[in-house]
């Protein structure tokens, strides 16, 4: 059998491979325990450069630039406002993880290699923001699901596909209230606020593609999480599991 | 182009590449202000604009490091400075965690770096092979190459900081 040269899986990785080499990397891994091994050699040391460079940003403290201090600079607004953004990415990861979720219905599905998908990665780091709004996080192989509930007004979550695709985005309630920029390689929303948060608990659903595995999502410009290769790297504090998610504190 | 929209969309991003190439958030400071100044001279679509400015930060972040260079021979005959005070612990060790990045960063060739922390940004390998020069089907390989040598000096800086018993 020829294995997989690293390239192949680096490109599987990446979401890098056209649908025909997809299937066909797909099926020698699913039979190949050497190249299973190689992948996850390579997914180890793309998590320890990811890691590195967030322990590298902290110790600097300035890594995301003017934004971070920008949201910094927020944080009496956030108090007492008890704010909760919940963003939920769902997909067959979280079904491998917390089989009979009752949100498993929610997600869009499975892909062919969802069995290859490693359940959540959740690297703890830093708390910079204040407490009091939390994000939970589900991990997904693919289709993003983002689920926000009552998020103050102001606050902008972005989600940046990093293959540049262009979300849609819908809102059940609530829906003039809250503003909506679809870009190339960008999709954003900016918070209604308390006062308009639909009292059906549904709030504000931004449907991403469903071949999205990789991106990152910021709240008021800073990054809370990171999607790669449908692995989640949370890169707050996280305080809290739900659901089979993770719940990554952010707010006052 | 609207440089304000180009701007409050492409300057976190691009701050962070900075910072993390350069290790320096001031010198990022510098060179991220210096990118979009030229930006303002260019007739670019947001899309273009996104991997120009990359490579223009990458390119004056080398001249940096030459001018550097070339500044720390003429120097080479002065005394070292004196070293600063002793920081706090949680200082110290934000410092040694950085410092330990960093090595394992400067290890690597500028190429490696930079295709690397583009990769972090989210660039896809054409958009990577486009910036340095190489072609997009080798991408994957060399990504995956700088990663374990990236590991490796990482890992090598790990085993030799723990203390012997």
């Amino acid at each position: 059998m020829n294995h997989l040269a690293d390239a192949e899986l680096q490109a599987w990785i990446d979401e890098e491979l056209d649908p025909r080499d997809r299937t066909r990397v797909a099926d020698h891994l699913a039979s190949c325990g050497d190249c299973r091994q190689g992948l996850g050699e390579l997914r180890a040391a793309a998590d320890l450069f990811r890691d590195s460079l967030v322990l590298h940003d902290e110790g600097l403290g300035r890594a995301t630039g003017d934004l971070q201090t920008r949201a910094r600079g927020r944080i009496p607004r956030w108090v007492g406002r008890a704010a909760a953004l919940t963003l939920l990415l769902g997909g067959a990861a979280v079904a491998a993880i917390v089989p009979g979720s009752p949100l498993r219905s929610l997600w869009f599905g499975e892909s062919a290699d969802s069995a290859l998908v490693p359940p959540t990665d959740v690297g703890s780091t830093d708390s910079s923001l204040p407490a009091g709004a939390s994000i939970s996080v589900r991990p997904s192989d693919g289709a993003l699901r983002v689920r926000v509930r009552d998020f103050p007004a102001g606050t902008r979550i972005r989600i940046t596909p990093a293959d540049g695709q262009v979300g849609v985005a819908s809102l059940p309630d609530g829906e003039a209230n809250a503003r909506f920029v679809v870009a190339a390689g960008m999709l954003e929303v900016v918070g209604p606020g308390r006062d308009a948060a639909p009292a059906s608990g549904d709030g504000v659903i931004l449907q991403l593609p469903r071949e999205l595995r990789s991106g990152v999502v910021e709240v008021d410009g800073d990054i809370v999480a990171r999607v790669s290769g449908g692995r989640i790297v949370a890169q707050r504090q996280v305080s809290a599991s739900g659901d089979g998610g993770v719940v990554i504190e952010v707010g006052g | 182009m609207d440089f304000q929209t180009a701007y409050r969309d492409l300057y976190p991003a691009l701050h962070r590449f900075a910072v993390r190439l350069s290790g320096d958030p001031d010198v990022a400071d510098d060179i991220v202000q210096e990118a979009f100044t030229r930006l303002i001279d260019q007739d670019l679509p947001l899309e273009q604009a996104r991997p120009w400015l990359f490579v223009v930060v990458a390119n004056l972040f080398r001249d940096r490091v030459r001018n550097r260079e070339r500044r720390a021979r003429l120097l080479a005959a002065r005394p070292p400075q004196a070293e600063a005070p002793e920081a706090p612990d949680a200082a110290l060790e934000r410092a040694e965690r950085v410092r330990q990045v960093r090595r394992a960063l400067d290890g690597l060739s500028e190429r490696d770096r930079r295709m690397l922390l583009m990769r972090e940004e989210g660039f896809k390998y054409h958009e990577i092979a486009g910036a340095l020069g190489v072609s997009p089907t080798s991408v994957g390989a060399l990504v995956a190459r700088a990663l374990k040598r990236f590991a490796r000096a990482y890992g090598t800086l790990d085993e030799a900081d723990e203390p012997s018993s």
